[in-house]
């Protein structure tokens, strides 16, 4: 059997949308954790040549880059001669999703070696013109003469300027609304928050964000995440980054609840504190077979095994994790007791707090899922298990890349911790959760 | 058919393919022999009926034509044979009237670089492709050597282009590549093509390029009525009335940019305006060629193209640039570190730059990328490629990232402590083979690696500020100094496309120990009291930094430098003797502490601190009254220059005067009509006389200015 283990891993610092890396295109930023991931090799003495290709993970697919990952690959340094491609079909999921595609090819023999990375540059999702304005537009680029290029300009300045009738597609905006139920991912988490169910408040989901930013602040303070963050230094800005720039010192009950709901604005609980941050950022694992790595005598920082994924309702996609977990828990034969860290995306105080409540409660679980065939109560998550140094509340979501962080982030605890196992998972949009076991032997 | 310089071929269909290989030179060049091998072509496909249309293609990859053969001019320059050009000058006029009116077209297929008198060839040709290949320009530099376009470019650049883009090619000697030139309508097509490895005739026959040449060929061949493809604008701007305020303002710009010290861009404006008014083989005989033969015989060209092959000479001194390694590791991210890495980013040369500070890191970076981005908007680069340059640049803290590179180069702060330090640091991390060169300015190369373990190792690599536009760089080799690392700066610097200049060790080394006389005088004339748009005048007056596009003075040229740095260099070389002088408290009040250190100027005026300063400080020195003539401050300042010149050659910091002057026309910005330092002086006057009048400055002003043995000797070294 061959086992497929991490040998290294890291991850930029996360940084909010429209800060340091506001400038930086996503195959940018995976180009610099590709150099970082070279020059380490060249630390360890590795050949390039050694990996035998490259898997990415991105979501919000630049223009230029169709392929973000190979363009990262190429220019980050590694030589042309391996191959790349690019997960994104599994939106906040791809991260794991990739670390599972890449393990199942070197489980399957097929590879020995996978240099995992995943980007995201969420500022850079582009506006796009209404399509009558873009036709417009073309035309006017086409048009010659004095009295064509007077015409296209009649025509196309009233509809450009008219954004009621002709609005622009903000790709942002648009990436996160689910097509199947019109919803946008905060709306979908508010349908966690008001079924009654849960009974879940504001306060409740505010406690959690400010655990959150608290625990973040903890670790740097701590300097715990300098073993996973590497220094970027930003061209584009000029600006020396060493630290996630989402969290917020002033965290605190009071101050949360002054802000007020985006999603629903009257009567709505879920807000810019208690949901994730839309972030920059890049990271980067590399995955190798045991023996081989063992051969080569590199770095062994952990274990990838099994992973589930599960489809659940687009409305309340928040939910599907607990899906995930329990047919992981199901093919592993393991219960919630043999895992030392929990990494669950926080891509909402509510979809959090809605997963843990499920998975503790026999009555959640038949009516959440009783209708799936998944039944009975699955257990407690420790709250000092879950998510010990804060989450994508206080650090903050980029898309593509959380799912290596959380992958990075709970191996590290687990060294700490001198602990054995981490679960990690996370809701998709589009009603998916995944969830992946990770060990340190 | 094999002939000297020619290789042709008559292919089906008629078309005549002539490859241009110039026999025993890397370059193509035009001179007698390879213009009678051309005209022996041309005649042959004249006369051949077989013949239906001629491609022009060079055999030699990355360069078309390099224009006419410098050596050779400057030789018969040298010999006054002013005869001879005049000879070749007319046989290429007729020659290339011969081929632009035949009815059989002439195509050529450029790939590399098509410069001076090879772009004049192509002009002459009724179309020319290009490729895209990362070398090929167009460009006609003859005005950088001091003479204009003598192979019928003034007269018919305008008739292709229009008169303005015409003006400014010709002025400026600017370079064009592919795409603009096919935007201006230089070139009449551009096709991306795979050069191919063997370069014979058959091979090359089978290039996308020529392929597209030959196919431009045929379609001529069915319709040879060139209609001008200039816009009405152009066309305009060429009326007879218009036309002279256009060349008016040409020559204002020009004016503006060489104050009248290179007579070439004047009359090459004078040549383009009179050769509209007629045919072109008759302007090319009538007006261009008179000109072009009183450029060449003055001074000024002579001296510009003797400088020209001296950096050639350099170049090929460095044996092979393959010795250059493929990353070089840069320590410090100041200024100067950051400009060498974009400068090793931007010729293929991974860097890993390593500061100890993260913010001058991203500063350095962000610098880089600003650069990158202007040529990027420019047009020079392509995106992709600023994404390699930019990748190719490697910020790190830790130090252990240098281990394996062969060459670092370092270029901390100038504290004598912290260089040696750097240099421990690095010994204990690198092969004992790691080559170690110093861009220090103010230390001699045996100071730094006093306590190195490896001494062999160290060597001096001094770029100048700004690294991108100064096109020197001192090698310095002290005794201890192995071949190999030698070998190795001297192969970065080449290809880094400087002018790598091996010097020996010594306080500043060569540049910066003759400067610093210079930056010395104007400092304590300037403490006398001489106002400072007064001193810097005298010196733009003289030409100082002319050729740079901006000139300035000595003190301006501090300000640059930066006041700091410069103390910094002048009490270092104290140790040459009393002859550096410093103002060391007129400077020193010029640092405030806590506060930014004054400049000398504020835009363009007198800086009004500096100057109050100046006041007060001489209140508390009273002099004698400084009542200085224009004459005597002109003394000052560059007699001294001389006099240490002669020092350098006497100590054996190089060994021959011309590479003195190449250094200080590439490193400081003496003025190149002037022919540089040396030149300069041999043309004044004789040594005794100079020493006469260094010993008369001496006497009034002060010891510093006291000749040296060798000056006084009557000897230049």
């Amino acid at each position: 059997m061959r086992h497929v283990v991490i040998v290294d891993g890291f991850r930029t610092p996360l940084c909010k949308e429209g800060t340091a890396f506001r400038e930086t295109d996503a195959d940018v930023l995976g180009a610099w954790v590709v150099r970082e991931m070279v020059t380490r090799c060249g630390n360890w003495n590795l050949p390039l040549e050694t990996i035998d290709c490259v898997l990415g993970s991105n979501v919000a697919t630049p223009m230029h880059a169709v392929n973000p990952t190979r363009v990262a690959a190429v220019v980050g340094g590694l030589p042309p001669s391996i191959p790349a491609d690019t997960v994104a079909g599994k939106n906040c999921g791809s991260g794991v999703t990739a670390l599972y595609y890449a393990g199942l090819r070197i489980r399957s023999g097929d590879v020995d070696t996978v240099l995992v990375i995943g980007m995201e540059a969420m500022s850079r999702i582009q506006t796009a013109y209404h399509h009558k304005v873009a036709g417009l537009l073309l035309e006017y680029g086409r048009a010659k003469g004095v009295r064509q290029r007077v015409a296209g300009a009649v025509a196309l300045l009233p509809k450009l300027l008219n954004l009621k009738k002709y609005p622009p597609r903000v790709g942002l905006v648009l990436g996160l609304t689910d097509p199947m139920c019109d919803l946008i991912m905060g709306a979908t988490a508010e349908n966690i928050a008001k079924a009654p169910a849960f009974g879940m408040t504001r306060e409740d989901q505010d406690a959690f964000a400010v655990r959150s930013h608290k625990n973040a602040a903890q670790a740097w303070t701590q300097g715990l995440f300098a073993d996973e963050v590497v220094p970027m230094y930003v061209p584009e800005r000029g600006v020396y980054v060493e630290r996630d720039n989402g969290i917020r010192e002033d965290a605190g009950l009071e101050t949360f609840r002054e802000v007020k709901p985006v999603f629903d604005r009257h009567y709505g609980s879920v807000t810019p504190a208690n949901a994730s941050q839309i972030t920059d950022a890049a990271a980067a694992l590399l995955l190798m077979e045991e023996e081989k790595a063992k051969a080569l005598g590199l770095p062994i920082m952990g274990y990838v095994r099994e992973y589930a994924d599960f489809g659940y309702e687009p409305a309340c996609m928040g939910l599907a994790p607990v899906g995930a977990i329990s047919l992981l828990l199901r093919k592993t034969s393991l219960a919630l007791k043999d895992f030392s860290v929990f990494e669950i995306n926080e891509a909402f105080a509510a979809v959090v707090l809605g997963i843990l409540r499920t998975l503790d409660s026999a009555a959640l679980m038949e009516q959440t899922f009783g209708r799936y065939g998944l039944s009975g109560r699955i257990g407690e998550i420790p709250p000092n298990d879950l998510n010990p140094h804060g989450g994508a509340i206080a650090l903050g979501h980029p898309v593509g890349v959380s799912g290596l962080r959380l992958a990075v982030t709970s191996l590290l605890e687990l060294k700490r911790r001198k602990a054995e196992r981490a679960l990690i998972g996370g809701c998709v949009g589009g009603g998916q959760g995944v969830a992946m076991v990770l060990e340190r032997k | 058919m094999e002939r000297p310089h020619f290789k042709t071929r008559l292919l089906d269909g008629g078309i005549f393919l002539a490859g241009f290989d110039y026999r025993g030179k890397s370059a193509n060049v035009l001179n007698g022999e390879s213009v009678a091998a051309w005209q022996a072509v041309v005649e042959e496909a004249q006369a051949n009926d077989a013949v239906t249309a001629v491609v022009l293609v060079s055999l030699k990859e990355g360069i078309f034509c390099a224009g006419a053969d410098l050596e050779s001019v400057h030789e018969s320059q040298r010999k006054q044979d002013l005869a001879s050009i005049d000879r070749l000058v007319i046989t290429v006029h007729t020659l290339f009237d011969t081929m632009a009116r035949s009815r059989k077209p002439y195509v050529a297929a450029v790939e590399g670089a098509c410069l001076g008198g090879g772009l004049e060839l192509a002009l002459a040709c009724h179309a020319r492709i290009a490729s895209t290949h990362p070398k090929t320009c167009f460009a006609l530099p003859e005005v950088r050597l001091g003479i204009l376009p003598g192979f019928g470019g003034t007269l018919r650049l305008p008739r292709l282009v229009g008169l303005p883009a015409a003006l400014e090619l010709i002025t400026t000697g600017k370079t064009i590549y592919p795409r603009q030139a096919l935007r201006m309508h230089l070139i009449d097509g551009m096709v991306a093509s795979i050069p191919s490895r063997d370069r014979t005739l058959e091979a090359v026959q089978r290039e996308a390029l020529v392929q597209a040449a030959i196919g431009k060929a045929r379609t001529l061949c069915a319709n040879l009525d060139l209609p001008s493809r200039l816009s009405p604008g152009q066309r305009f701007l060429a009326l007879p009335g218009i036309r002279a305020f256009v060349c008016g303002y040409a020559r204002r710009q020009v004016t503006k940019r060489v104050r009248g010290f290179y007579p070439a861009p004047l009359r090459a404006v004078d040549a383009v305006q009179r050769g509209l008014r007629t045919g072109v083989l008759d302007g090319s005989m009538r007006i261009e060629k008179p000109r072009l033969l009183e450029l060449m015989g003055g001074s000024v060209s002579a001296d510009l193209i003797g400088l020209f092959l001296n950096g050639e000479t350099l170049k090929r001194g460095v044996k092979s640039s393959s010795m250059a390694p493929a990353s070089v590791g840069v320590l410090g991210a100041g200024l100067m570190g950051g400009q060498i890495a974009r400068l090793l980013a931007e010729k293929d040369i991974a860097v890993v730059l390593r500061d100890v500070s993260g913010g001058v890191l991203a500063k350095a970076v962000g610098r880089i990328h600003d650069a990158q981005a202007a040529q990027l908007r420019k047009r020079v680069i392509l995106p992709s490629e600023m994404r390699h340059r930019m990748m190719r640049i490697l910020p790190t803290i830790t130090l252990q990232d240098m281990a394996r590179l062969p060459l670092v180069i370092e270029a901390v702060s100038e504290t004598l402590a912290v260089k040696r330090a750097v240099l421990e640091e690095f010994e204990r991390i690198a092969p004992p083979h790691a080559v170690f060169a110093t861009n220090t300015s103010s230390y001699t190369v045996t100071d730094i690696a006093a306590q190195a373990a490896h001494r062999e190792r160290c060597v001096g690599l001094h770029f100048f500020n700004p690294v991108a536009k100064l096109q020197l760089v001192e090698i310095v080799r002290a005794p201890f100094t192995s071949g190999p690392a030698l070998a190795t700066a001297c192969a970065v610097a080449k290809r880094l496309g400087k002018f790598p200049l091996v010097v020996n060790d010594g306080p500043g080394f060569l540049v910066n120990r003759i400067l610093s006389r210079y930056l010395a005088e104007a400092v304590i004339l300037a403490g006398e009291g001489v106002p400072i748009r007064r001193i810097d005048g005298i010196a733009k007056t003289f030409g100082m930094a002319i050729d740079s596009g901006r000139p300035m003075g000595p003190l301006e040229l501090l300000d640059l430098i930066g006041l700091q740095v410069a103390i910094h260099v002048l009490t270092s070389l104290t140790v040459l003797g009393p002859r550096v002088e410093r103002r060391d408290e007129l400077l020193q009040t010029m640092l405030p502490p806590g506060r930014p250190p004054l400049t000398f100027w504020k835009g363009r005026e007198e800086h009004p601190d500096t100057v109050d300063m100046i006041r007060r400080y001489r209140r508390l020195h009273p002099q004698e009254e400084g009542s200085v003539s224009d004459d005597a401050i002109r003394q000052r300042l560059f007699l001294p220059m001389l006099d240490e010149a002669v020092r350098c050659l006497s100590d054996r910091i190089v060994e021959h005067p011309w590479q003195v002057d190449f250094a200080l026309i590439h490193g400081i910005g003496f003025p190149a009509f002037r022919g540089g330092l040396l030149t300069w002086g041999s043309r004044r006057g004789t040594p005794p006389q100079f020493a006469e009048q260094l010993a008369s400055l001496s006497s009034r002003y002060g010891t510093r200015f006291e000749p040296c043995p060798a000056l006084a000797g009557g000897a230049w070294c």
